[in-house]
């Protein structure tokens, strides 16, 4: 149960040290078999994001060194650093989503089709693209567009204002 | 952060998390990363948003699975409820639909991103990761690119590690062995089916010979499952609870296109793990054991839906 409620959490920390979901859910699968076979070492009534999360770090290392994709990974001194900040910054991320799933309310309908586009299926936006006969990189630029703006509407509704 | 730098940065988080960064642009993004706390405080906001809209998207894309009047967004606090984590396997994902219970459960969701080779032994005997024949995981592969991601597995042998070859093989298929317990909850009461899917692609292969894919899921109890750890295989037909197979979609000659087989199989109540099968078959038999040169496989997908028994 710890893990099932720890699940967002953790895969958001993953994200942060990787930059891909995809390569968070990988390390996140292996992380949790090594969770469940430490849990005797894991005190009951401490933070246990913060005890997984130790596993995920160490996890999330293992994958670069075994990822040889060198030019395109957080060296060891970024990793730290992201990995310690992230761990306070967790906090804001239930009220992130919350805020999140009102901004979303607000799209318009073609809005929300890019964004079903773009994650639910590899390739989706060159294919809503063929389809609306436009160049995808137009549509890409759409969908960067419309994350900034949900980044900036989820700052707003917390009151943490536009950077 | 004034607004062209603010601009720049979430471009860079977007190609980052696209995978379409190229090496300078990562250079840019990890010195902003390093040197501005407030660029690290975006980049942690842009995940959680990341992270929020593939669950929304996601659970829309499930009930998608069935007929609903149209697409509607769901509260993400449902989707958050719903979300919990397979021990051995992939993430879940519960698509709630009000007002009536139903969902979806994820069980595994691969496309080989690890680039984590199989094992080579024969069935799993634990759960959590592929054995089977010699395959690998293999990049984009001359006209053929994975179906999803950057990764897809490849077929090599009919054979595994220390497999007696007195009887050549025409088939060759990887297992995986997942764990139902913790979830017997939700299907303790005979009133969900295990769906199993895969995509196979091949490069042109020799005139005269075919292969044809199949995807085959056994469900079986804990003595069944603890069998296959002294490699016992004989009874593995006869003594599962349910044994669901489908088979027959023969592969193009085309590798520009994936081809989709789906398995489905009602879940026993007191069925403990699911051991699922994917392979090809090559035809016709031949004297020899069969050559797995070019064929792939991606985009496995195991999930666990609702759907009562009939009344």
């Amino acid at each position: 149960m710890l893990l099932t409620a720890s699940h967002e959490k953790l895969l958001g920390y993953l994200m942060s040290l990787l930059g891909r979901w995809h390569d968070a859910q990988d390390v996140l699968q292996r992380a949790s078999l090594l969770m469940w076979q430490k849990f005797s070492a894991f005190e009951s009534g401490s933070d246990f994001v913060a005890w997984a999360s130790t596993i995920c770090f160490y996890e999330a290392k293992n994958f670069q060194r075994l990822a040889a994709r060198s030019a395109f990974l957080f060296d060891d001194e970024l990793l730290d650093k992201l990995a310690s900040e992230r761990l306070e910054d967790l906090e804001r991320q239930e009220q992130r989503m919350e805020a999140l799933e009102q901004c979303l309310q607000q799209l318009a309908e073609p809005e929300r089709q890019m964004l079903r586009a773009a994650y639910i299926e590899h390739g989706g936006i060159v294919a809503l693209a063929k389809q609306m006969n436009r160049a995808p990189r137009t549509l890409y630029n759409k969908l960067n567009h419309l994350r900034r703006m949900l980044a900036d509407c989820v700052l707003r509704r917390l009151g943490e204002g536009v950077v | 952060m004034n607004s062209d730098q603010k601009m720049r940065l979430f471009q860079l988080f977007a190609a980052k998390s696209d995978d379409s960064i190229t090496a300078n642009e990562h250079e840019e993004l990890k010195q902003f990363l390093r040197d501005d706390a407030i660029a690290r405080r975006m980049w942690f906001l842009h995940q959680d948003i990341e992270l929020g809209l593939r669950a929304q998207v996601r659970t829309t894309s499930d009930e998608l699975d069935r007929p609903q009047p149209r697409l509607q967004w769901r509260p993400f606090a449902a989707t958050a409820a719903g979300v919990m984590i397979g021990l051995f396997s992939a993430s879940l994902v519960f698509a709630y639909i009000a007002p009536s219970f139903k969902k979806v459960m994820t069980l595994l969701q691969e496309s080989f991103e690890t680039g984590a080779a199989p094992l080579v032994t024969g069935i799993p005997i634990e759960p959590g990761h592929w054995s089977g024949d010699y395959s690998d995981v293999v990049g984009e592969d001359e006209e053929v690119k994975p179906k999803k991601g950057e990764k897809m597995l490849r077929f090599l042998r009919a054979d595994f590690e220390g497999k007696s070859n007195l009887q050549p093989s025409r088939t060759s298929s990887i297992w995986r062995l997942v764990d139902l317990r913790p979830y017997r909850h939700d299907f303790a009461d005979g009133g969900v089916v295990a769906q199993l899917s895969a995509v196979f692609n091949a490069q042109m292969f020799p005139q005269g010979r075919s292969y044809f894919e199949f995807v085959q899921i056994h469900a079986l109890d804990a003595t069944m499952a603890a069998a296959l750890k002294n490699h016992d295989w004989t009874e593995l037909n006869s003594s599962s609870l349910a044994l669901t197979r489908s088979a027959g979609v023969e592969l193009d000659r085309d590798p520009a296109t994936w081809q989709r087989i789906d398995c489905e199989q009602r879940v026993p109540g007191h069925a403990d793990f699911l051991l699922i099968e994917i392979g090809l078959k090559q035809m016709p038999k031949t004297n020899h054991s069969a050559e797995f040169a070019a064929h792939y496989l991606d985009d496995v997908r195991l999930k666990l839906a609702r759907r009562p028994l009939l009344p």
